[in-house]
């Protein structure tokens, strides 16, 4: 059974910082947010994508458009058996829902996959 | 552009095929217009005229058609320093097409990668000694099966091998800046028509490429997966497998006759080019695109493929051009140029 997520708490605007995007992320304890222009998705940033801009010499004041990843994975159901094996095999926190216009619909995050997989093996 | 961000970092592209990045020139302005893309050049000449006196290279090998290799030719040629050009003489559309041919004006050697190409240099002026036609060497990678297997390609892109889908690459066109939305819409209106997945790559960071991003971006919908830069072994690994590849990238023209893929050339961006029967040219107007995509999509268009040629070569350019360049290597001629017409 998927988790209704309030999905706020996953997304930033693709207007927005780096600084937006952390902001975000250590609220929601996924590693990563969701970059978002009117509701549709645009991109995924990760806790890597920031420490690479951040080595790379940007600052947290830099504009999120320039470090989001364009290429992510992502689900048109909020499917937990269709998540597990993209998170297994890419390490990935946090994974989009979107409907056919791309408009997001819903998040799955790691960690409900991992209770997910618990509840399953002690049952 | 490879130390940018927003075009994918394509300098640990470089980095991880084992070579030295010597010199790192930041020169993109923000804006993304003529002006912009102008001044740019002109941030990476004087830049990289430090670089050659810092570095003292025996050779400065340029490859393809941009501004940034125009640069160096002018920074090569002025400073007396050895220069060759790969992929020399041939048209292309664009600006492109003149930085091209006045690349050719400054360096010492050319590569060409057919007789057309070849032609045309002696043409404008060229001494022979200077002129050689040794194949486009992308196509080597090719001919050594560099690049990713269809598994690679399946977990990497969460895509199934057996089932069709659609490479999309469009560049906006800088003499038709103004048209780029248009342009770009219709490709992606005509691509809506066919269900079947595509991979977008994104374009370089020409005038007009910020519209052309925001647009496809915009445009999406859920079976189009898009990438800022791919790796050029999955790309060629993509292209392998794709039913078509759609735009007007050069590599339409390029690689995919070696894997016998189909190309939808849009536009004029590669205007004038040698074609391969792969290719099939249309204007950017979603019906005439819809119709050339549905012919290259075919049995018959790709039967008819079977046994044609590359154009642009065998797969055995690198060790030609390396053995042209040792043998030259301190030739009392070389530096001299003499244009014969």
């Amino acid at each position: 059974m998927a988790i209704i997520h309030f999905l706020p708490d996953y997304t930033v605007a693709r207007s927005g910082t780096l600084f937006n995007a952390i902001s975000i992320i250590q609220s929601n304890h996924s590693r990563a947010a969701i970059v978002v222009d009117h509701g549709k998705v645009v991109g995924v940033v990760s806790e890597g994508d920031i420490l690479r801009a951040l080595l790379g010499g940007s600052d947290v004041h830099s504009p999120l458009d320039d470090h989001m990843q364009l290429g992510f994975c992502y689900l048109l159901e909020q499917s937990l058996t269709d998540a597990f094996p993209l998170m297994l095999l890419r390490g990935i926190t946090l994974i989009p829902v979107v409907d056919h216009e791309f408009q997001l619909l819903g998040v799955v995050t790691l960690s409900e996959v991992l209770r997910w997989l618990q509840s399953r093996l002690q049952s | 552009m490879q130390l940018l961000p927003s075009n994918g970092l394509g300098v640990n592209e470089i980095l991880a095929d084992g070579f030295e990045v010597e010199d790192r020139i930041y020169m993109s302005l923000e804006g993304h217009n003529h002006f912009t893309m102008a001044k740019s050049l002109g941030v990476f000449l004087a830049s990289f005229v430090d670089t050659l006196a810092r570095v003292k290279p025996d050779w400065l090998l340029l490859a393809g058609d941009r501004g940034e290799q125009l640069m160096g030719a002018i920074a090569a040629s002025y400073t007396y320093t050895p220069v060759a050009h790969i992929q020399a003489g041939e048209l292309s559309g664009n600006i492109d097409g003149l930085a091209r041919h006045a690349i050719g004006k400054f360096v010492h050697l050319h590569f060409a990668a057919n007789e057309d190409a070849r032609d045309r240099l002696l043409k404008l002026g060229e001494e022979e000694f200077r002129v050689h036609m040794v194949g486009a060497p992308q196509l080597d990678e090719l001919r050594e099966g560099r690049f990713s297997s269809p598994s690679d390609i399946a977990e990497r892109f969460n895509i199934d091998p057996t089932q069709p889908f659609m490479l999309v690459v469009q560049h906006s066109v800088t003499e038709e800046m103004a048209h780029a939305q248009d342009q770009i819409l219709a490709t992606i209106q005509a691509t809506h028509r066919f269900q079947i997945p595509k991979i977008w790559v994104m374009p370089n960071n020409d005038a007009g490429s910020e519209v052309v991003r925001n647009t496809i971006i915009k445009e999406r919908r859920s079976d189009s997966q898009i990438f800022a830069n791919l790796r050029r072994e999955d790309y060629l690994g993509l292209m392998k497998l794709a039913r078509c590849i759609v735009g007007n990238s050069s590599s339409g023209l390029l690689e995919a006759p070696s894997f016998k893929v189909p190309s939808v050339n849009l536009g004029r961006r590669q205007s004038m080019r040698v074609c391969g029967a792969n290719v099939i040219n249309a204007d950017f107007e979603v019906e005439a695109i819809v119709q050339a995509i549905e012919t290259a999509m075919s049995d018959k268009f790709r039967e008819s493929l079977e046994l044609m040629d590359n154009p642009y070569g065998d797969g055995c350019s690198s060790s030609r051009i390396i053995d042209i360049l040792q043998k030259n290597y301190r030739n009392e001629k070389l530096l001299i140029k003499q244009l014969t017409y």
